[in-house]
């Protein structure tokens, strides 16, 4: 360390020894506490380092920020993201995923419902059926009396 | 600086995991306002620059690698660049206008009018987009000296000289001599 790299370290990185290089701290801080032109340069630097503190960053509202930021990432989602998501809410509940699983198990009893149902003759078939055992009866008669 | 998050959090984000990404939202967000704030010297630029990042984190989350960089070092990186579109994008609309936008008030123009953070807040904007950023993530986000280089893509040596030029320009414009 020397006063040339010294001076450089403090225009760049300013009089607080905890922005200095890491590697370069321990000999710069050394190196001012021996060297009063070390010394001068550092209290010269802090001036500028004072005023750069004195810049405020006006509060904003980070609620609703993330809550922009969450819903904006929502809407980014593909709708598998999304379907997943809807299965599986933050609240880790089963009872969705349960329904959802049960779906095929009722559609499958509906289907079926249809099918047994569809068995039944409706009243045209059932008086057409009758229509036919009298005619064969009929037919018959007819050749006994013969 | 912002304390890393734990590395099962991160990992359960980039997963896909909703509940992770608010861990890691919460733990970033406000150091990156404060970041977006000074670079950009207006709440509502910072928070279109923080919404931008973070639904990028979100949308990019899987080629992050915790080997090669801090999540709160990729977060910023992704800010800067923001930033730096936003700022040259602002750039070239007043290229087209009347407002001179190189030339550098002198100390009495700031102090006389304005609150000293006012002066300070507008002292950085005369910085370019690269300096203003060095400078901030420096000075006032505390960021180790490697990651400020990787942010901006520049070597150490570089980053050396682009703050040692900032501080020089925010010198003149602030301290009476």
């Amino acid at each position: 360390m020397n006063l040339q790299r010294f001076t450089e370290i403090l225009e760049a990185y300013g009089g607080d020894p905890n922005h200095w290089p890491e590697d370069e701290r321990e000999s710069a801080l050394a190196f001012k506490s021996t060297n009063p032109q070390a010394m001068a340069l550092v209290e010269e630097t802090i001036a500028l380092d004072q005023l750069l503190e004195s810049l405020v960053v006006p509060e904003s509202d980070h609620a609703k920020l993330a809550r922009e930021i969450q819903l904006q990432v929502a809407n980014t989602s593909s709708p598998v993201d999304k379907f997943i998501r809807w299965l599986f809410p933050e609240r880790r509940s089963l009872l969705r995923p349960a329904a959802v699983a049960c779906l095929p198990v009722i559609l499958g009893i509906m289907i079926g419902y249809q099918e047994s149902s569809s068995d039944e003759l409706s009243l045209e078939e059932e008086l057409a059926l009758l229509a036919v055992t009298y005619q064969v009866d009929d037919f018959e008669g007819v050749n006994n009396e013969q | 600086m912002v304390e890393e998050l734990e590395a099962h959090v991160i990992s359960r984000m980039q997963s896909g995991d909703h509940v992770a990404y608010r861990q890691v939202l919460d733990h970033h967000l406000a150091q990156l306002m404060a970041y977006a704030t000074r670079l950009t010297g207006s709440v509502p630029d910072a928070e279109d620059i923080v919404q931008e990042t973070f639904v990028r984190l979100w949308t990019n989350r899987q080629r992050y690698d915790p080997s090669k960089a801090r999540l709160s070092t990729w977060l910023h990186r992704i800010a800067h660049n923001q930033f730096v579109d936003s700022y040259r994008r602002t750039r070239d609309r007043k290229a087209d206008g009347d407002e001179d936008s190189s030339v550098v008030h002198g100390p009495d123009a700031f102090l006389e009018s304005a609150t000293q953070g006012q002066a300070v807040s507008q002292a950085l904007m005369q910085l370019d987009e690269r300096q203003r950023s060095a400078l901030v993530l420096v000075h006032y986000q505390g960021m180790p000296h490697k990651d400020v280089a990787d942010i901006l893509d520049v070597s150490v040596d570089a980053l050396e000289s682009m703050l040692r030029r900032s501080r020089k320009k925010l010198k003149d414009i602030l301290v009476k001599p």
